[in-house]
């Protein structure tokens, strides 16, 4: 099976006021196949929202290469660009449009028709149960409704890889299980999902893999059945534990 | 289908104007609000500059001759308001994050504050003129107006204006710099950018400071724009100050998204 994306040697490294350098990322490779969900797993400080970002073209790398299909993401980055979805930490929304006229001015950014759009934001809307808030502002939102209403619009251009940076951080676990319910709708729609997260319980139920990332390196990639078989453990978070403890060590 | 450095144009003009639909969506709110308080601005200018010092002996004229400096620094007075807005999306909620993920360059993400600001100044600024001769009849004169000079140069100060706000707002780090950036820059440039004086009265009086004076874009802006509306004698020449606003324009932009590159760390 061919990579939908392949990481080869990224690195990034930011200058800091200081003069010092820090390495964010060290030669991470790493494939992701199509309609895959790959789970990015450390603590806070390894690099996974630097990953995400990268990934999404937010951020240029340092050194390395990432293909997409076999090509460089820079090479052509409006292709890449109109193919991934990026919903990140933070809401960047605007508060001064409505649900609806962010939807439909992202749906244009993306080329798509009006007749497409509509459609496509009615789906959004009723699917996100976001009905009562579409012509209201994020402001009126509460957290999980933003969070619902973020995946609405990343999801709005149909993108073939989404990547999601922390969706259900500080969530309520109702809210947690309902969008992770929608992760698994993706899935089964063949896309294919880089999903960062803190919570090793969503890995375990929504990951096919996980990638491990500590001080900016992978520790290990593989599948959370593979992992507890390899570690003799119960969960996804015993596991963890004993990887980080072992890194502590080396 | 078109390209440049591999870019596919038409597809990139399409998300550019989707971009500035965004914008004018997002004003739409405010616009009354933004006239009302051009309005109180102008007024109360007036009261004080043509009815109340031509009591102090000031030529009643002197009113008009400000008067007309002031529609074209027009931007200088919103650009605090403007630079604290973009701040504090980089500060906070960083929108522009979403923006620069889209399917174009990042460079557009700019040029579309650039363009946006430029055409919301010349609006703004456009609708003085009326305002004007209703609060004082007759302070500007429509029949000596050279009209294409005057809405270029309408239009270059707009987008001067939205060139320095772009230019200053890169070197601003955080909300706490904003009080540094009227009273170092945008101040200094208002004041000493000639909507009170003519820049020959000040090289008359000393060639040295007319000579560094040459180097503030608001001058090129208030001599312009007199220069088109009273006639071009006694103003630096029009050609000089639209070829210096031109190349500036150019420049600040180029200066500011290259630092807003590197600051941002964009691809």
């Amino acid at each position: 099976m061919k990579p939908l994306i392949e990481l080869a040697s990224v690195c990034k490294v930011y200058d800091l006021e200081d003069g010092k350098k820090f390495e964010a990322l060290k030669n991470i490779t790493l494939s992701l196949y199509e309609g895959e969900t790959l789970g990015l797993l450390g603590v806070n400080g390894a690099g996974k929202t630097t990953l995400s970002a990268i990934l999404a073209t937010l951020h240029p790398l340092t050194s390395g290469q990432i293909l997409f299909e076999g090509q460089s993401i820079y090479e052509d980055l409006i292709r890449y660009r109109t193919v991934v979805g990026y919903c990140p930490q933070r809401p960047n929304v605007s508060p001064y449009l409505t649900l609806r006229q962010s939807l439909s001015f992202a749906g244009e950014f993306y080329g798509m028709s009006y007749s497409v759009i509509e459609a496509r934001i009615d789906k959004l809307i009723h699917d996100f149960e976001l009905t009562r808030y579409a012509d209201q502002t994020i402001k009126a939102l509460s957290g999980g409704y933003r969070q619902r209403f973020m995946l609405a619009r990343t999801l709005m251009h149909k993108p073939r890889l989404v990547i999601l940076d922390e969706p259900t951080v500080a969530l309520d676990a109702p809210v947690r299980r309902y969008l992770w319910e929608v992760i698994r709708e993706l899935k089964r729609n063949g896309v294919t999902i880089v999903l960062t997260t803190h919570y090793l319980e969503e890995a375990e139920q929504l990951a096919d893999r996980v990638c491990l990332l500590n001080k900016g390196g992978i520790v290990l990639v593989d599948s959370p059945e593979n992992l507890k078989k390899r570690f003799s453990a119960n969960d996804l978070e015993s596991v963890f534990i004993t990887l980080l403890e072992e890194a502590a060590h080396v | 289908m078109y390209k440049l450095w591999g870019y596919d144009l038409a597809f990139c003009w399409s998300v550019f104007k989707v971009m500035l639909r965004v914008d004018l969506q997002q004003a739409r709110g405010t616009v009354l609000s933004k006239i009302i308080d051009r309005f109180v601005w102008v007024a109360s200018f007036l009261l004080i500059s043509a009815y109340l010092l031509p009591s102090f002996g000031m030529s009643a004229d002197f009113g008009k001759f400000m008067l007309v400096g002031m529609i074209a620094s027009l931007g200088i007075v919103e650009a605090y308001s403007v630079i604290a807005l973009i701040i504090s999306d980089l500060d906070g909620d960083k929108v522009i994050t979403y923006f620069l993920t889209l399917p174009i360059p990042p460079v557009l993400v700019f040029i579309r504050i650039l363009v946006y600001y430029g055409l919301y100044f010349t609006v703004l600024s456009s609708l003085l003129f009326p305002i004007c001769n209703l609060l004082l009849p007759e302070s500007i004169a429509y029949s000596t107006i050279h009209w294409p000079k005057c809405i270029f140069m309408l239009l270059l100060s707009s987008f001067s204006h939205a060139a320095i706000i772009l230019w200053a707002a890169s070197f601003v780090r955080d909300m706490r710099m904003l009080g540094q950036v009227w009273s170092r820059l945008l101040h200094p440039l208002w004041f000493l950018g000639g909507f009170q004086f003519k820049w020959a009265a000040l090289y008359q009086k000393s060639p040295v400071l007319g000579y560094l004076a040459l180097c503030n874009p608001i001058i090129h802006i208030t001599e312009g724009m007199r220069g088109a509306v009273f006639g071009p004698v006694g103003y630096l020449p029009y050609w000089l100050t639209t070829t210096t606003l031109m190349v500036l324009i150019v420049c600040m932009t180029i200066h500011a998204i290259i630092r807003f590159k590197k600051r941002l760390d964009l691809v």
